[in-house]
């Protein structure tokens, strides 16, 4: 009797343990924010970026930061009558090397208890942005993300939950506005892209069960089924399982002749798109089409380029290659500083862009900078023309479809679909 | 006589067992249903049926081969060695070493610094048969080596001064080396998923209809089997076998009967060490990446797997591990696969509720 008992303290023990991994884990693995030195004329205010710095996508996130350092560097730190400091937070914890949920809502704590930010560019992460956007909302504090798409951010679609968007703003004031298209529109151009173009008439949807991933595979199911694309099943893939074969033998036997996938591909893509090839068949076969949580380089080591090859996914966003105008010598200007950049580099420096664009003609308050972040009307911006509605979305949007090769990365820019969302 | 007795009956009414005859008929209920919903896939498409149990079988077995190391240890001093998954993670990242940079690797743990031994095995997909098969077996051996020699290290460490505290101590310490290990593996190859080539043979072996089992996915069974053959062997037939069984019954009394029980406790270490770098090896070839976090999760299963075979007892691991392998595989290629902890867990559950001491039995030390 007692060895029951000491086994069944050692399954609590084990289950605590368990508990306690999955919860906790956020060490705020980022530096104290200096505070504002308030000497020398000119008024001074204080910008910082909040991005993912470890893991699979810190390939990604520190050409961001670089393109943001980058831009302040060729506006001399100015804006207006103000000069302008920068520090970058990680919300990343090495242990997850993925962004971490204590760690988003303590660096947004932080940096609205610091009076001297005006604003932060950031999230990366849509998930994170979930948590920090309430936080900084109570706070007056002024948000531009270059890559959040969870379409209920800011509105009602295909894809948002119930209570979305206005469980993320408390105060009732609007403080948050995003760069890139969200995912409704990435999953209605990718289901007709699918059904269009890739000729695919029966679809299995796979998601990450993220907060992104999750979004945009119910946003691409809601628009296949409008356009009468049949769907075959949708569920979501265990993270943490160590492979997807038996999952791949379902697929395989709907009948499926494409396969979608929602997510980022920090959580196992690799292995998922793996498995796919070995069990349903290569990417002509049974078309492959990814979010752009997946269209990242790394993923080509991680699913091996000869099983990636052939997938196409999409992105809000446009290569820096095809970037023109301002984006183009912004890229130039990038490239022969930092070397090559990545997708969402140009991204991160237009953020900071229509931020600081809203600090120079405000009058220093948190409340004033968030009032004329919504005014924004920059017509040459780096991604191009910018401006937001009333929920925070851009008001030109466009979304990229790419294609993987087997020769490896970057991923091939195929075509770009432009939307309007006045 | 009698009388006294149906006196007594009718004084109290003798109480049926409502609750365990509920809770049988629950139990039965729930079999009859999955076994149903078995048969009823295996008849609609036996092919398939046949490719998910294989899947099952396969993965189990990975399971199985990190769950007899749980199962060793616990058996002789009754302790969890958490950090069993993270060792066994180690040995993914040794094999990962071996096949991607051609060197049996020393992590300088908390440098950065790696010592490398060449051993020329570097080896892609292309490589010649001869070369593949010899890059293998180094994975093994030198994971092997590996993991016994942390696992060892880590018993004089962190277990043997505290073999005569409370049982909740070496727990402790076992989770504080579980944490410190995925530091180790942090440091060694960093955050990201670390992929190798597959260099292991990809030729199916046969196929049946849509079905088909390959040459890679019958070395990781063929690798199990005997290990759990050579173990039983061991345990029970050799001399250092009878002194581990000893030490399992009465560490004072297998002392007092001359038998070295340091030593045979250390022994004891080096064979889950091993196991865990088998598995390791194993693990890196067939599924062609690893991460360090993976040893938390897996070395959950794993003991899980254990405790439903029956901990302690290395055939009940195996069978634990399995069962494990084949519930995950039929729910993701029947059911849905967003509920397969769920179901695992369920599983578990209701099998601990019906027999406590696992699938086969506990073979624990007596006693206290």
């Amino acid at each position: 009797m007692r060895r029951r008992t000491l086994l069944s303290v050692l399954v609590l023990v084990v289950g605590a343990f368990a508990f306690l991994a999955a919860g906790c884990g956020g060490d705020d693995g980022s530096a104290g924010g200096t505070g504002g030195d308030t000497g020398g004329g000119g008024k001074t205010a204080k910008i910082v970026s909040d991005l993912p710095l470890q893991g699979s996508s810190a390939g990604q996130t520190e050409t961001m930061v670089n393109a943001i350092k980058l831009y302040l560097e060729q506006i001399g730190s100015k804006v207006g009558d103000y000069t302008i400091t920068y520090e970058s937070f990680d919300d990343s914890t090495a242990a997850k090397g993925a962004w971490d949920e204590a760690t988003c809502a303590a660096n947004m704590r932080q940096y609205v208890g610091d009076e001297t930010i005006l604003g932060v560019v950031g999230t990366f992460n849509s998930g994170c942005a979930a948590i920090a956007i309430p936080i900084a909302n109570e706070g007056t504090l002024a948000m531009v993300s270059p890559a959040n798409t969870k379409v209920g951010l800011t509105h009602v679609g295909p894809g948002s939950e119930p209570g979305e968007p206005d469980k993320y703003y408390p105060s009732g004031t609007r403080n948050y506005t995003r760069v890139v298209a969200s995912d409704d529109f990435q999953g209605q151009v990718d289901a007709s892209y699918m059904k269009d173009a890739l000729g695919v008439t029966k679809v299995y949807i796979l998601d990450d069960k993220d907060s992104y991933g999750k979004g945009v595979a119910d946003a691409f199911e809601i628009a296949a089924k409008d356009i009468g694309l049949t769907v075959a099943g949708h569920t979501g893939w265990d993270t943490n399982a160590s492979n997807y074969k038996a999952l791949m033998t379902q697929i395989k036997a709907s009948g499926a002749d494409g396969i979608y996938i929602g997510g980022i591909s920090d959580f196992n893509g690799g292995q998922v798109i793996k498995d796919k090839v070995s069990v349903v068949g290569d990417n002509e076969a049974v078309k492959l089409m990814v979010s752009d949580g997946f269209v990242v380089d790394s993923l080509f080591d991680e699913a091996g380029a000869d099983n990636l090859a052939g997938t196409y996914g999409s992105a809000p966003v446009l290569n820096p290659s095809d970037l023109t105008g301002a984006g183009k010598s912004f890229v130039d200007a990038y490239t022969a500083k930092f070397g090559s950049p990545e997708v969402y580099t140009a991204y991160a420096a237009a953020a900071a862009q229509a931020l600081l664009d809203a600090i120079s003609r405000s009058d220093g308050s948190r409340e004033d900078v968030i009032a004329k972040l919504f005014e924004t009307n920059i017509t040459d911006g780096i991604v191009g023309p910018m401006s937001f509605n009333a929920e925070g979305d851009p008001k030109q949007g466009l979304i990229s479809v790419f294609q993987a090769e087997a020769s490896g990365p970057p991923w091939k820019f195929v075509e770009a679909k432009q939307l309007s969302n006045e | 006589m009698a009388t006294a007795e149906s006196a007594s009956a009718d004084l109290v009414p003798r109480r049926l067992p409502v609750a365990q005859i509920l809770l049988w008929i629950f139990g039965t209920a729930i079999l009859a249903v999955v076994g149903i919903w078995l048969i009823r896939n295996a008849v609609d498409s036996p092919d398939r049926f046949l490719e998910v149990t294989l899947i099952g079988v396969t993965n189990g077995s990975v399971y199985a081969l990190i769950a007899l190391g749980y199962t060793l240890v616990y058996g002789i001093i009754e302790l969890i060695n958490f950090a069993h998954g993270d060792n066994f993670m180690l040995g993914t990242f040794q094999a990962n070493s071996i096949v991607t940079e051609g060197s049996f690797q020393i992590p300088l743990f908390p440098t950065t610094f790696v010592l490398g031994l060449p051993l020329g095995t570097m080896a892609v997909a292309s490589d010649s048969g001869a070369h593949r098969a010899y890059t293998v077996a180094m994975c093994l051996f030198w994971s092997m080596l590996f993991c016994m020699t942390i696992n060892v290290a880590i018993e004089r460490m962190a277990y043997k001064p505290l073999r005569n505290q409370p049982r909740l101590v070496p727990l402790i310490t076992a989770i504080g080396f579980s944490f410190i290990l995925q530091d180790v593996g942090l440091v060694w190859k960093d955050a990201g998923p670390q992929p190798l080539p597959s260099i292991l043979p990809k030729e199916d072996i046969f196929t049946w209809r849509s079905a088909s089992y390959s040459w890679n996915d019958l070395i990781v069974v063929g690798v199990t089997l005997p290990l759990l053959l050579a173990l039983t062997y061991l345990v029970r037939r050799t001399r250092s076998g009878k002194a581990m069984r000893a030490t399992a019954q009465d560490m004072d009394a297998a002392a007092m009967m001359g038998i070295n029980v340091d030593r045979t406790i250390s022994f004891t270490f080096a064979l889950g060490g091993a196991l865990a770098g088998a598995a390791g090896a194993i693990y890196a070839l067939y599924i062609g990446t690893s991460k360090f976090d993976l040893g938390f999760r897996l070395g959950l299963f794993a003991f899980t797997a254990a405790v439903l075979g029956g901990i302690g007892n290395l055939t009940g691991a195996v069978l634990g591990g399995l069962v494990l392998g084949l519930i995950q595989a039929y729910n993701e290629g029947f059911a849905d696969a967003r509920w397969t902890t769920t179901i695992i867990f369920g599983v578990l559950i209701l099998i601990l509720v019906f027999r406590p001491s696992g699938l086969l039995g506990e073979q624990v030390p007596e006693g206290q």
